[in-house]
Protein backbone atom coordinates (compact mmCIF):
# COMPACT_ATOMS: atom_id res chain seq x y z
CA UNK A 1 0.00 0.00 0.00
CA UNK A 2 2.76 2.14 0.86
CA UNK A 3 4.34 1.68 -2.27
CA UNK A 4 1.61 2.69 -4.15
CA UNK A 5 1.22 5.92 -2.69
CA UNK A 6 4.31 6.87 -3.35
CA UNK A 7 4.70 7.74 -6.87
CA UNK A 8 1.83 10.07 -6.10
CA UNK A 9 4.04 11.68 -2.99
CA UNK A 10 6.84 12.09 -5.14
CA UNK A 11 4.74 13.35 -8.02
CA UNK A 12 3.03 15.67 -5.16
CA UNK A 13 6.14 16.96 -4.45
CA UNK A 14 7.41 17.69 -7.74
CA UNK A 15 4.73 19.80 -8.74
CA UNK A 16 5.28 21.79 -5.19
CA UNK A 17 8.56 22.25 -5.85
CA UNK A 18 7.88 23.72 -9.54
CA UNK A 19 5.67 26.08 -8.01
CA UNK A 20 8.02 27.06 -5.57
CA UNK A 21 10.34 27.87 -7.97
CA UNK A 22 9.84 31.84 -8.48
CA UNK A 23 9.45 32.66 -5.11
CA UNK A 24 11.86 30.07 -3.37
CA UNK A 25 14.28 32.31 -2.35
CA UNK A 26 12.09 34.64 -0.59
CA UNK A 27 10.35 32.07 1.22
CA UNK A 28 10.57 31.65 4.57
CA UNK A 29 12.52 28.22 5.06
CA UNK A 30 9.71 26.91 7.99
CA UNK A 31 6.87 27.54 5.45
CA UNK A 32 9.28 25.08 2.85
CA UNK A 33 9.40 22.14 5.10
CA UNK A 34 5.44 22.51 6.11
CA UNK A 35 4.37 22.75 2.53
CA UNK A 36 6.53 19.76 1.45
CA UNK A 37 5.33 18.22 3.93
CA UNK A 38 2.24 18.59 3.55
CA UNK A 39 1.94 17.68 0.38
CA UNK A 40 3.60 14.58 0.94
CA UNK A 41 0.77 13.75 3.71
CA UNK A 42 3.53 14.10 6.73
CA UNK A 43 2.86 15.47 9.62
CA UNK A 44 5.32 17.58 11.04
CA UNK A 45 4.61 16.60 14.52
CA UNK A 46 6.46 13.55 13.01
CA UNK A 47 9.38 15.52 13.21
CA UNK A 48 10.39 16.17 16.83
CA UNK A 49 13.67 16.02 18.63
CA UNK A 50 17.94 16.66 17.79
CA UNK A 51 19.81 13.93 16.35
CA UNK A 52 23.71 13.32 16.02
CA UNK A 53 24.97 11.60 13.34
CA UNK A 54 28.59 10.93 13.68
CA UNK A 55 31.27 8.63 11.73
CA UNK A 56 34.30 8.95 9.36
CA UNK A 57 34.97 11.19 7.01
CA UNK A 58 37.34 10.65 3.54
CA UNK A 59 38.30 13.38 1.29
CA UNK A 60 40.73 14.79 -0.64
CA UNK A 61 43.31 11.63 0.50
CA UNK A 62 42.57 12.53 4.78
CA UNK A 63 40.32 10.59 6.90
CA UNK A 64 39.08 12.90 9.89
CA UNK A 65 36.07 12.59 12.06
CA UNK A 66 32.35 14.06 10.91
CA UNK A 67 29.23 14.68 12.74
CA UNK A 68 26.36 16.72 12.26
CA UNK A 69 23.05 17.41 14.53
CA UNK A 70 20.20 18.22 13.18
CA UNK A 71 16.93 19.50 14.77
CA UNK A 72 14.14 17.51 13.16
CA UNK A 73 11.31 20.38 13.96
CA UNK A 74 12.98 22.88 11.55
CA UNK A 75 15.98 21.60 9.20
CA UNK A 76 18.57 23.61 11.29
CA UNK A 77 21.99 21.56 11.32
CA UNK A 78 25.43 22.52 12.04
CA UNK A 79 28.24 19.57 10.49
CA UNK A 80 31.82 19.53 11.28
CA UNK A 81 34.65 17.91 9.96
CA UNK A 82 37.61 17.70 11.92
CA UNK A 83 41.29 16.14 10.30
CA UNK A 84 43.46 17.02 12.69
CA UNK A 85 45.50 19.32 11.06
CA UNK A 86 42.24 21.37 10.47
CA UNK A 87 38.85 21.07 10.98
CA UNK A 88 35.69 23.18 9.09
CA UNK A 89 32.31 23.34 9.91
CA UNK A 90 28.73 24.28 8.47
CA UNK A 91 25.73 25.89 9.86
CA UNK A 92 22.27 26.21 9.11
CA UNK A 93 20.50 28.15 11.36
CA UNK A 94 16.81 28.61 9.82
CA UNK A 95 17.92 31.80 8.37
CA UNK A 96 21.60 32.22 7.91
CA UNK A 97 24.39 29.78 6.70
CA UNK A 98 28.14 29.82 7.94
CA UNK A 99 30.72 27.98 6.56
CA UNK A 100 33.94 27.42 8.28
CA UNK A 101 37.05 26.63 5.91
CA UNK A 102 40.23 25.19 6.60
CA UNK A 103 41.92 28.62 7.65
CA UNK A 104 39.59 29.01 10.42
CA UNK A 105 38.03 32.19 8.80
CA UNK A 106 33.88 32.25 8.75
CA UNK A 107 31.87 32.68 5.81
CA UNK A 108 28.11 34.34 5.71
CA UNK A 109 27.25 32.56 2.86
CA UNK A 110 23.96 34.73 2.06
CA UNK A 111 22.91 35.87 -1.26
CA UNK A 112 19.14 34.87 -2.07
CA UNK A 113 20.77 31.86 -4.48
CA UNK A 114 22.72 30.71 -1.95
CA UNK A 115 19.70 30.89 0.81
CA UNK A 116 17.55 29.65 -2.07
CA UNK A 117 20.12 26.64 -2.34
CA UNK A 118 20.22 25.64 1.25
CA UNK A 119 16.45 25.95 2.04
CA UNK A 120 16.46 23.24 -0.55
CA UNK A 121 18.90 21.64 1.20
CA UNK A 122 17.48 22.02 4.34
CA UNK A 123 14.09 20.63 2.53
CA UNK A 124 15.87 17.55 1.22
CA UNK A 125 17.30 16.72 4.11
CA UNK A 126 14.14 16.76 6.18
CA UNK A 127 11.70 15.45 3.96
CA UNK A 128 14.18 13.22 1.58
CA UNK A 129 16.49 11.37 3.56
CA UNK A 130 15.40 12.04 7.28
CA UNK A 131 11.26 11.13 6.69
CA UNK A 132 10.32 8.08 8.39
CA UNK A 133 8.90 6.12 5.63
CA UNK A 134 12.10 7.54 3.56
CA UNK A 135 11.65 6.92 0.00
CA UNK A 136 14.61 4.68 0.46
CA UNK A 137 12.38 1.81 0.88
CA UNK A 138 10.97 2.10 -2.33
CA UNK A 139 14.16 3.85 -3.88
CA UNK A 140 16.91 1.66 -2.29
CA UNK A 141 19.00 3.77 -4.33
CA UNK A 142 19.13 7.04 -5.43
CA UNK A 143 21.28 10.40 -6.03
CA UNK A 144 20.35 13.71 -5.92
CA UNK A 145 22.52 15.84 -8.97
CA UNK A 146 22.65 19.01 -7.83
CA UNK A 147 23.95 21.97 -10.74
CA UNK A 148 24.49 25.29 -9.68
CA UNK A 149 25.90 28.23 -11.53
CA UNK A 150 24.26 32.24 -11.75
CA UNK A 151 20.58 31.67 -10.95
CA UNK A 152 19.71 28.47 -12.06
CA UNK A 153 19.59 25.34 -10.11
CA UNK A 154 17.95 21.85 -10.99
CA UNK A 155 17.87 18.45 -8.46
CA UNK A 156 17.52 15.30 -10.51
CA UNK A 157 16.62 12.17 -8.46
CA UNK A 158 17.59 9.35 -10.44
CA UNK A 159 17.74 5.52 -9.24
CA UNK A 160 21.03 3.87 -9.96
CA UNK A 161 19.72 0.90 -11.89
CA UNK A 162 16.29 1.22 -13.34
CA UNK A 163 13.96 3.86 -15.01
CA UNK A 164 15.53 6.72 -14.31
CA UNK A 165 13.79 9.40 -11.86
CA UNK A 166 13.22 13.19 -12.23
CA UNK A 167 11.40 15.23 -9.64
CA UNK A 168 11.90 17.93 -7.46
CA UNK A 169 14.01 19.57 -9.56
CA UNK A 170 13.18 23.44 -10.34
CA UNK A 171 14.53 23.75 -13.85
CA UNK A 172 14.07 20.34 -15.74
CA UNK A 173 14.30 20.04 -19.37
CA UNK A 174 11.67 19.19 -21.49
CA UNK A 175 12.78 16.17 -22.86
CA UNK A 176 13.26 15.00 -19.41
CA UNK A 177 10.15 15.92 -17.57
CA UNK A 178 8.34 12.58 -17.29
CA UNK A 179 5.90 11.28 -14.42
CA UNK A 180 7.53 10.47 -10.96
CA UNK A 181 7.02 6.66 -11.61
CA UNK A 182 8.54 3.35 -10.44
CA UNK B 1 29.35 31.67 -15.70
CA UNK B 2 30.84 28.97 -13.59
CA UNK B 3 28.78 25.95 -13.10
CA UNK B 4 28.95 23.57 -10.67
CA UNK B 5 28.20 20.21 -10.53
CA UNK B 6 27.74 18.12 -7.52
CA UNK B 7 26.62 14.42 -6.93
CA UNK B 8 25.61 13.59 -3.19
CA UNK B 9 24.75 9.64 -3.05
CA UNK B 10 22.57 8.47 -0.23
CA UNK B 11 23.66 4.63 0.60
CA UNK B 12 23.11 2.39 2.82
CA UNK B 13 19.83 3.05 4.13
CA UNK B 14 19.01 1.38 7.54
CA UNK B 15 16.68 2.33 10.47
CA UNK B 16 17.92 4.36 13.63
CA UNK B 17 15.96 6.13 16.03
CA UNK B 18 13.01 5.40 14.46
CA UNK B 19 13.82 6.98 11.19
CA UNK B 20 15.26 5.69 7.67
CA UNK B 21 18.82 7.01 7.33
CA UNK B 22 21.24 7.02 5.28
CA UNK B 23 24.80 5.26 6.54
CA UNK B 24 27.02 6.54 3.58
CA UNK B 25 27.36 9.82 1.98
CA UNK B 26 29.32 10.25 -0.95
CA UNK B 27 29.80 13.74 -2.72
CA UNK B 28 31.39 13.97 -6.43
CA UNK B 29 32.47 17.44 -7.27
CA UNK B 30 33.21 15.92 -10.10
CA UNK B 31 36.82 15.03 -9.90
CA UNK B 32 38.21 11.71 -10.99
CA UNK B 33 39.26 10.42 -7.09
CA UNK B 34 38.29 13.23 -5.21
CA UNK B 35 34.85 12.19 -3.74
CA UNK B 36 34.46 13.20 -0.19
CA UNK B 37 32.86 9.82 1.62
CA UNK B 38 31.45 10.04 4.70
CA UNK B 39 30.55 6.86 6.52
CA UNK B 40 28.22 7.46 9.56
CA UNK B 41 28.55 4.68 12.36
CA UNK B 42 25.93 6.01 14.98
CA UNK B 43 23.59 8.11 15.73
CA UNK B 44 21.20 9.17 18.63
CA UNK B 45 18.95 11.34 19.78
CA UNK B 46 20.66 14.37 21.55
CA UNK B 47 20.19 17.86 23.28
CA UNK B 48 21.06 20.91 21.62
CA UNK B 49 22.71 24.19 23.50
CA UNK B 50 22.22 27.75 22.61
CA UNK B 51 25.50 27.39 20.85
CA UNK B 52 24.65 24.73 18.28
CA UNK B 53 23.27 26.57 15.50
CA UNK B 54 25.16 29.97 16.63
CA UNK B 55 28.29 31.13 13.63
CA UNK B 56 30.96 29.24 13.86
CA UNK B 57 33.50 30.99 16.71
CA UNK B 58 36.89 31.54 14.82
CA UNK B 59 40.22 30.60 16.11
CA UNK B 60 41.88 32.72 18.16
CA UNK B 61 44.93 32.53 16.64
CA UNK B 62 46.74 35.57 16.31
CA UNK B 63 48.21 37.24 19.53
CA UNK B 64 50.61 40.08 19.71
CA UNK B 65 53.17 38.93 22.45
CA UNK B 66 53.66 41.26 25.51
CA UNK B 67 51.05 43.82 24.02
CA UNK B 68 49.59 46.20 26.36
CA UNK B 69 46.77 48.40 25.79
CA UNK B 70 47.31 52.16 27.49
CA UNK B 71 44.78 54.67 27.83
CA UNK B 72 44.95 58.02 25.46
CA UNK B 73 44.20 61.42 26.80
CA UNK B 74 40.88 62.39 24.77
CA UNK B 75 41.31 65.90 26.38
Amino acid sequence: MEERRMPYRIAAVGALMALRTVTLAAAEPNSILASARAAAGIADRSYAGFIMESGSERASGLSGRWSTVVDLATGKTRSTSNFGIFSTAVVWNGHSYWRQDASGGVHLIDSDFMRAVHVTDAWLTQFGYLRRDALAQCWNRWRIEQRTGGVSRSFALRRDKGNPLNCGSTRIPNDSREPCRK
Amino acid sequence: MTIDVRTVRYDDYRRAQGLVLPFKITTDHGVDGDADVVQIERIEHTTTTAETFRRPRPPNDFVIAGFQTCGAPTS
